[in-house]
């Protein structure tokens, strides 16, 4: 029902690549979760790519655990009742991985000099946001803490299920680092009332960031769309990690993470097209 | 991301009117808000996914409708439309006005609202439940995802009114909100009720005084993943208020839960007892406050503020300060408060602060309490700004009898000096100053 191209490519300007990403497909293909995570990497952030690692890792097994027990019946006393419980366990469990970490990876003597502020408070250095979708025959629940986009596609038209956080301005972001970060992540929870959508793309701010305004950014999410269902899939695996290269450097010039979702019943063109491709 | 209406869709209602849908607003379980307007007066409209749209549902929103509102608190519905072609249907209900914040902004720090608009919310709350109640409806879901109150004033909108239904109706498909819920729904004991309700009330009213629940404390700081078990155990099968006198197992825990710790050292010792009361005796059924009782300590609450020279508001703690003799220190400047000029009627005392406004029900204790059309406010005199007043806003006249024992009138409009020992006849009850 779903194919998925999950592409990373690192910022010219930095030395590792902060961003993470992840996904899994159980062998029965009831449903796919995804997940991507943007290390902060900032001077204060040195350890935000191991963060960003983690909060995908934690995401994607609580997704999983979340879809096997919860079979959403009863719409109202499901999804609405337990996002906060899953709020707080990906939270948390995030925060047990890292200071797991560190008591088994102190601060070298180095780090501990880049900031007084990191050094009391160590779990800032994994700073991180986080994206993820969860994506079921019936509904789709949609995840984000921090800056970064979800889109939608539907035919012809761009949506996005969780709008952008008019409180972040300029390169302000939530972390998993904040403490009380579980009540920041927001949650949308979509009951597929006729088709699922055609793709869905999740992508760290990197990405949106490399576009002079949101239109811009939204066509690519169509054209990726056009371009699945022209060319294929194998298509747009051959050529993205190029197609994002350019991207960040001509734009944002940060680090840049797109995982596409598509779906591909009902597509025999794309089917067919890969087919050909693949053989 | 609307599945079920279009913009600029026409309903009809009753075959007369008809409802334009105008825009999208938000997703929730049971279905889609939209702002619509009839007539060219906005509504919000919401429409129920198609397997929401039970028959069930159609005829207690019928029912609702036809009981009307308990009060002007609640966005309630008004009027059913239905699709005929695919049978579903929706219900108008005013509008939430931009001003209302949702209590999950509160918890967020998104909104600071001053203790006054808190204390002032917490009575509006418990007067509408109490106003709920008295009809024989049970709310069933009262959690902070349904309640909306303006900072600025403490007025309060209570949304999601579709699930009301009468008092032990067995329906099932809406058990509440997890956290919100009683301890026996949590167990699988019990199916929402009054009494469930009025637990699901102190939960919420503790949520917005302390800005945590009052169950999470160091139990909940050793769960490792919030699932079914660890759920029912923390809410339901063994439950431990965080600041039990007699069960000290569950404290809140430094670095985690600091709202709590926080805000328990800024409330007097009256308002903590009731929350004690209400999640050690409150956990069972039988040991709930009442809505009455809560609204009663909220007008406490409101009537206890003080201001310190710092700005900062706090509360005057009167059992502390007949045990100790001195008044309490500052939250914020970490000084000792000076007690403000105070007005005590019956059992009531009420700190006279510069804005304190003195309403009906403060001197008329058969009146419900409402913060509208104030018999008293404080003034300063024009020349001697050492010197302040009550003023008289009603439409009555008080008389006024000073600790000599000279008797005076004060006519609506016209003040009255805010002197030690005088009494104030408000008509109904006589309240004394005390400086």
């Amino acid at each position: 029902m779903w194919q998925i191209i999950a592409e990373s490519v690192k910022s010219p300007n930095h030395p590792l690549n902060q961003d993470a990403k992840k996904y899994f497909i159980p062998k029965d293909k009831e449903y796919v979760v995804v997940a991507v995570a943007d290390g902060h990497g900032s001077k204060k952030c040195f350890r935000s790519n191991v963060g960003s690692e983690f909060a995908v890792e934690v995401l994607i097994n609580n997704f999983r655990q979340h879809f096997s027990s919860n079979k959403f019946d009863n719409l109202q006393a499901g999804f609405s009742g337990t996002k906060d419980n899953l709020a707080k366990t990906i939270h948390r469990q995030w925060m047990e991985k890292v200071r797991n970490h560190l008591a088994n990876n102190p601060f070298s003597p180095e780090e501990e000099l880049i900031d007084v502020k990191v050094l009391n408070n160590q779990v800032i250095s994994y700073g991180t946001t986080l994206l993820g979708a969860l994506i079921a025959k019936n509904y789709i629940i949609y995840l984000q803490l921090g800056d970064g986009d979800i889109l939608v596609v539907n035919d012809k038209e761009v949506t996005r299920p969780i709008p952008k956080d008019e409180n972040l301005i300029a390169n302000e972001t939530y972390s998993l680092c904040d403490k009380e970060a579980d009540s920041l992540f927001r949650f949308y929870y979509q009951p597929v009332i006729g088709q699922l959508p055609d793709l869905i793309l999740l992508s760290t701010d990197g990405y949106s960031n490399s576009f002079p305004n949101d239109n811009e950014f939204q066509k690519t999410a169509l054209d990726y769309n056009n371009l699945y269902k022209e060319e294929g899939m194998s298509f747009i695996r051959k050529n993205i990690s190029g197609w994002l290269k350019d991207t960040t450097v001509h734009g944002s010039g940060d680090d840049l993470t797109a995982i596409l979702v598509f779906k591909t019943s009902e597509n025999e063109s794309a089917t067919k097209r890969e087919t050909n491709i693949t053989n | 991301m609307n599945q079920l209406l279009k913009e600029k869709q026409i309903l009809p209602i009753d075959g007369k009117d008809s409802c334009l849908v105008e825009r999208f607003l938000g997703s929730g379980g049971q279905g889609e808000v939209y702002r619509a307007s009839i007539q060219g007066k906005p509504y919000a409209l919401k429409w129920y996914f198609p397997k929401q749209a039970t028959s069930e549902q159609k005829s207690s929103l019928e029912n609702l409708i036809r009981i009307g509102a308990p009060n002007n608190k609640f966005l309630w519905p008004k009027f059913l439309l239905t699709n005929p072609k695919n049978n579903t249907f929706g219900y108008i209900m005013p509008l939430r006005l931009p001003q209302y914040k949702g209590i999950n902004d509160l918890m967020r720090r998104k909104v600071e609202p001053t203790f006054k608009a808190l204390a002032i919310a917490g009575v509006h709350l418990a007067n509408s439940f109490s106003k709920l109640h008295a009809n024989g409806l049970c709310y069933r879901d009262i959690s902070f995802g349904n309640l909306f109150f303006d900072p600025i004033t403490g007025d309060i909108q209570i949304c999601d009114n579709d699930n009301v239904t009468t008092n032990g109706n067995p329906l099932v498909t809406v058990l509440g909100t997890p956290r919100f819920t009683a301890p026996e729904i949590v167990r699988g004991e019990a199916h929402p009720s009054r009494d469930t309700d009025l637990f699901s009330l102190a939960v919420l009213l503790h949520y917005m005084l302390f800005v945590h629940h009052p169950l999470e404390g160091e139990q909940e700081a050793k769960i490792h993943a919030f699932d079914l078990p660890a759920m029912t155990k923390l809410y339901g099968k063994n439950p431990v208020y965080i600041y039990d006198p007699k069960n000290t197992t569950n404290r809140p825990v430094a670095g985690i839960h600091d709202n709590a710790i926080a805000f328990w050292k800024i409330y007097p010792t009256f308002i903590k007892q009731l929350f004690i009361r209400a999640f050690t005796d409150g956990l069972k059924p039988n040991g709930r406050i009442m809505e009455i009782e809560w609204r009663d300590n909220m007008a406490r609450l409101y009537d206890n503020l003080i201001y310190c020279r710092c700005g900062a508001e706090n509360f005057h703690d009167a059992t502390e300060y007949e045990t100790t003799g001195k008044t309490i220190v500052c939250w914020s400047c970490h000084k000792p408060t000076i007690l403000p000029p105070r007005l005590k009627i019956g059992k009531n005392l009420i700190m006279i602060n510069v804005d304190t406004l003195i309403y009906p029900f403060h001197v008329d204790l058969s009146i419900s309490c409402e913060f509208s059309d104030p018999v008293a406010k404080v003034n300063q005199h024009p020349q001697n700004k050492s010197l302040w007043g009550f003023q008289n806003l009603s439409k009555d006249k008080w008389t006024v009898i000073s600790a000599e024992g000279a008797l005076t009138e004060v006519l609506p409009g016209k003040n009255v000096s805010l002197i030690n020992g005088i009494r104030i006849n408000f008509g109904k009850t006589e309240g004394v100053i005390q400086v």
